[in-house]
Parts: C-alpha cells; sequence; structure tokens
C-alpha cells in the first residue's frame, strides 16, 4: 500500500456538500433572477447571452461548482498552497 | 501472426495485419480490400453503418490504391500495413479535407494542406485512409450523440451508445466496416468507446504520440491512439505510430506473455457501482499474478474533479471566442457546457492544476509494490439511448458527462492506459453487452501493458465482443 495522506472522512464529505447546497447562492432564484444573473455574468466573461440557455448553463454551473469543491477541499487538506514539485 | 488465413477476397473479420500478410503474398489484391470497404462505408442504410460515418474518402482513397498498384508492380516491397484501410475520428487532417471536428463550425474551413503527423505515419506505413467517424462535438462528451450528424449506435445493439468521444471510430472497427481507427482521448474517449464496443483501444503516456494535425480539446490532458479488432493489431499500430517499429510483421508481436510482472487489482472508488460479473473477472485476473491483490488510489473522487475542472476550463477557454461570435452553430448540447467553463473563477483551475502537479509527481507511489493495475473502464454495459444515464450509488447521472467516472481520474495521471474487451461466455444471464477493462503503469511502461493483456488474453479473459 502507498503512504499518502488518507481523505477526509466521508461524514466530512457529506457535511461539505449539505453545506455546499445550503449555500448555492441561485438555489432561489426565480427564472427571471437567473437569466439576469447569468445574462451578466456571461457578458462579463465577453460571451454573447442570445446564445445560451440560462437553465443549461446553471446545471453546468452547479456540477463545476460541487467539483471545485472537492478540488478546493483536497487542496486544503494536502497543504498544495505549500507544495513544490520536486520532480 | 495470430491467425492465417488464405483469401481471395477480403472479409469483414479480418484483422488489420492480416489483410496486409494477405496482400503481401499476393492472395489479396490492394484495390478489391479498399474497395470493398468504400463499398460498405458508403452505403446509405444507417443500421449498416451504425452512424459511425461522416464521411467516405473515395477519392483519396483510389489514388493511393493506384499508387501502391504500381509500387507492388515494379517490385517494390510495400510497408507493413499495406493496403489496411482506416477510419479517423474527425478531429484528424486528412489531407484535401477540412476538419469538422464534429461541429458545424469549421465546414466552411478550407482543407488541410497535409495529413495529421500520425497519419502520415501510417500513410508511410501502407496503410489507406478511407474514411472520417463521427464524435461528440470537440470531442465534449462519452456517448457520441450530435446534434449535426446524428447518434453512432452501437454496433452490437442499437438501441445502445456506442460511447464517445470516439463512438464513430468504435463503432465501425466493432461492426466490421473498418479493421482500425484512430481517435483520441483527453478524459477517456478512446476506452469508454472501446469498453462499450467490445474492442481494443490504447491511451498512451501523455506526450507520447505527436498531436500536430489533431484538433485539440484539452491539450493539458489530450493523447491519441488506434482502436481496432485484436492486441497484435493494438500492439503493431501503436509501435509505427511511435515510430519505433521494425519492418517485419514478426516485431510487431505484442511481448510474450510474463509471469514476472505484478498486477493487482486497483480498488476504492474503481469497485464500486461495478457489473458483479465484470469485478468478479477482474478480481480472477489479479488473482494470476503477483503483487498485492488489491491498490488504491487515494482521493479519486477528488482527483477526477481537478481533471473535470481543468477539462471545462480549457474547453471554454479554447472556444471562447468562436462561442461569442457563433455560439448559435454548437451542438446546444456542449455550448452551454463549453460556456459553464469560462465563467469558472481562475483559483479553481490553478487548484487542479496544481492537484495535477502534485498527482503526477507522486504517482510512482501507486505503483510501488506493483507493476500493473486492473479497473473497470465504465460500471456496465453501454447505456440505453432513450434512457442515457449511468447509475451512482443508485443516483442516475447523465451518461453524457459521468460515462467516464473510472477513465476521467488516470488520465489527470498522464499514465499509459490500454482498453481491453472482456471475453464473455454464450451462457444465459451472461452481459448482454461488452465489458471492458483498463490496464495501466507507470508513464512510458506501454510494454508492461501490453506484456499482461498478452497472458489475460491468453488465459482466455480478454477477447474481442463477437459480432452477431
Amino acid at each position: 500500500m502507498n503512504t499518502w495522506p488518507v481523505s477526509p472522512s466521508s461524514s466530512q464529505k457529506i457535511n461539505d456538500k449539505k453545506a455546499s447546497t445550503d449555500q448555492d447562492p441561485h438555489a432561489v432564484l426565480s427564472k427571471e433572477e437567473l437569466q439576469t444573473h447569468y445574462h451578466s455574468r456571461l457578458k462579463e466573461a465577453g460571451l454573447t447571452p442570445q446564445f445560451h440557455n440560462e437553465a443549461i448553463l446553471h446545471e453546468n454551473i452547479k456540477l463545476l461548482q460541487e467539483y471545485s469543491q472537492k478540488v478546493n477541499r483536497l487542496y486544503s487538506f494536502l497543504k498544495l498552497n505549500r507544495w513544490e514539485d520536486q520532480s | 501472426m495470430s491467425r492465417v488465413l488464405q483469401p481471395t477476397a477480403p472479409t469483414a473479420s479480418m484483422h488489420a495485419f492480416e489483410i496486409a500478410h494477405c496482400i503481401k503474398n499476393g492472395t489479396l489484391s490492394v484495390r478489391d480490400s479498399i474497395e470493398y470497404v468504400l463499398e460498405k462505408l458508403a452505403s446509405h442504410k444507417r443500421e449498416k453503418t451504425y452512424g459511425a460515418v461522416t464521411t467516405v474518402l473515395i477519392e483519396t482513397a483510389r489514388k493511393m490504391v493506384a499508387k501502391m498498384t504500381e509500387d507492388i508492380a515494379l517490385g517494390i516491397t510495400p510497408g507493413p500495413l499495406a493496403g489496411i484501410p482506416f477510419g479517423v475520428k474527425d478531429l484528424f487532417d486528412i489531407a484535401g479535407k477540412t476538419t469538422t471536428a464534429g461541429s458545424r463550425l469549421f465546414v466552411h474551413n478550407p482543407p488541410a494542406s497535409k495529413h495529421a503527423h500520425c497519419v502520415q505515419q501510417l500513410v508511410n506505413a501502407g496503410a489507406i485512409p478511407v474514411a472520417t467517424l463521427n464524435m461528440d462535438e470537440f470531442a465534449y462528451g462519452f456517448v457520441t450523440d450530435n446534434a449535426h450528424y446524428g447518434t453512432t449506435h452501437n454496433p452490437h445493439n442499437p438501441h445502445h451508445y456506442a460511447g464517445g468521444s470516439s463512438g464513430g471510430s468504435a463503432a465501425a472497427v466493432a461492426g466490421g466496416l473498418v479493421p482500425f481507427s484512430l481517435g483520441s482521448d483527453t478524459n477517456g474517449s478512446i476506452r469508454v468507446p472501446a469498453a462499450l464496443c467490445g474492442i481494443w483501444g490504447l491511451r498512451p503516456t501523455f506526450g507520447r504520440l505527436s498531436l500536430e494535425g489533431v484538433y485539440p480539446f484539452t491539450q493539458s490532458l489530450d493523447t491519441i491512439g488506434p482502436l481496432c479488432n485484436s492486441l497484435t493489431d493494438l500492439h503493431g499500430l501503436y509501435m509505427i505510430m511511435a515510430g519505433i517499429h521494425h519492418s517485419t510483421p514478426i516485431d510487431l508481436e505484442p511481448p510474450a506473455p510474463t509471469n514476472t510482472l505484478r498486477v493487482s487489482q486497483l480498488g476504492g472508488w474503481f469497485a464500486e457501482d461495478v457489473h458483479p460479473y465484470l469485478l468478479q473477472k477482474i478480481e480472477e485476473m489479479s488473482s494470476v499474478f503477483n503483487g498485492p491483490e488489491k491498490v488504491e488510489l487515494p482521493h479519486t473522487e477528488e482527483i477526477r474533479a481537478a481533471a473535470f475542472i481543468i477539462t471545462a476550463a480549457e474547453g471554454g477557454t479554447l472556444h471562447h471566442d468562436h462561442l461569442r461570435d457563433h455560439g448559435e452553430l454548437y451542438d446546444p448540447a456542449i455550448r452551454d457546457r463549453l460556456a459553464a467553463g469560462c465563467l469558472q473563477p481562475a483559483s479553481a483551475l490553478r487548484m487542479a492544476q496544481k492537484i495535477r502537479s502534485w498527482f503526477r509527481s507522486t504517482q510512482g507511489d501507486l505503483f510501488e509494490h506493483t507493476d500493473v493495475l486492473i479497473a473497470p473502464t465504465c460500471g456496465d454495459i453501454a447505456p440505453r439511448i432513450d434512457h442515457p444515464v449511468v447509475m451512482v450509488k443508485g443516483e442516475a447521472l447523465p451518461a453524457r458527462a459521468h460515462l467516464g467516472r473510472y477513465t476521467q481520474p488516470l488520465s489527470l495521471g498522464g499514465m499509459p492506459v490500454l482498453a481491453a474487451p472482456l471475453s464473455i461466455p454464450n451462457i444465459p444471464n451472461a452481459p448482454a453487452l461488452p465489458l471492458g477493462i483498463q490496464l495501466m503503469a507507470r508513464p512510458y511502461q506501454e510494454d508492461y501493458l501490453f506484456a499482461v493483456a498478452s497472458k489475460l488474453h491468453h488465459l482466455g479473459f480478454l477477447k474481442t465482443f463477437p459480432k452477431t
């Protein structure tokens, strides 16, 4: 078996997931609010809002947020902010 | 060669090197070999081509046939792939043809001025490109369900997906349209369709094969490789594509089965939600060899998440300007996935990249006590087209994004992975469609994969899924 550090516990993961859902800033937005929100974000990113479907975009953003939290968790757990590649 | 045929006409079941062998010994002409395939590819009946073909390269192929026929008549020995037809995922440049990458966006682009580097290597060895093949638009997906070019169906049951994003490449081989094809694999796009169609595929070590002339998706993860119907073909094609082949077919044979390598099952994440028959066979395969029974990859879920974030960010960035100016031309299923990638915070990408660096520098620990790992490629048979989901912990998740849950984490490591079809007996209650495994080793140890696959093949664990 290798010597890597172990993952955060499953219960911690579940709690993180629940917290992330509770904190989803878009979870209670109406369709119109969602449209306005993403219209603005797409414009900020230099994209053209009329080409996009806010509901589908929202689903994809939620998935990426979920994955970002997993990435963030491991990054912190391994203290990668202080890690330098020695290979 | 694994089989020796003496045909006067080609057959759909012939493997690539068998065709070359017959052409060299004069029992099959180059013209017959290619015309037979062109006729099959040009069929307008969708049930005969599985929605796998986007363009038939009639003119290109016939020109090459004429040249090769002339050379053979002059006594020039053709290369090791003499007269073997092959197809390419429509993101490899073919001289004289516009590369679409499965999109409408590029259909008016000028034709490519030369072949992609790997296509040229195969052509130099005597192979003849005959078709471009369907894919998820810009290779972003695991199902080959394309709004512009249609859905690619599984040749073993048209109600099921072929997998993706190199689904056309896998279906064309599994359906007997071409003896081999080329695909690309960013997060599993060769391995997933190879598994679901019951054929062989290789994702070589990241950076091992040139991507020149291949339309990119996520350049820090992209690889290319062959898909085919036999292990001998897979090894020979890899040797030629890697530029390390010798001229005689015997040198292209896979390494002899080995008793010295240590082989283990990759457990944890890779043993969850897996078809019981597949899991049982993986355990049996692992027990044949020395080495620990099981090895686990810690943090698999987070490693996969990092690959997901990097893919979304790099893919979104690559397409940013096209999305802004021509967003209406994108497949609706892809457009908002790419846009979401553009909206990600930079910090998420930076953390994911750091995780990748850490994973690549520490993955040697994974192979400290073993040489080759075995894992499922997909957890189950191909999803139905009318119910495009995969089941994970009792939850139905979209197949387009989640069919690669066992392939995507390995991509981040850059290690070579060989996808092999599980031998499935013709008995009641056996899986009705193909299942596949992945074999992986340290970077640049492709030979280990071929040696272990060769042994498992000889023992009857691995076998191309038969076409009914």
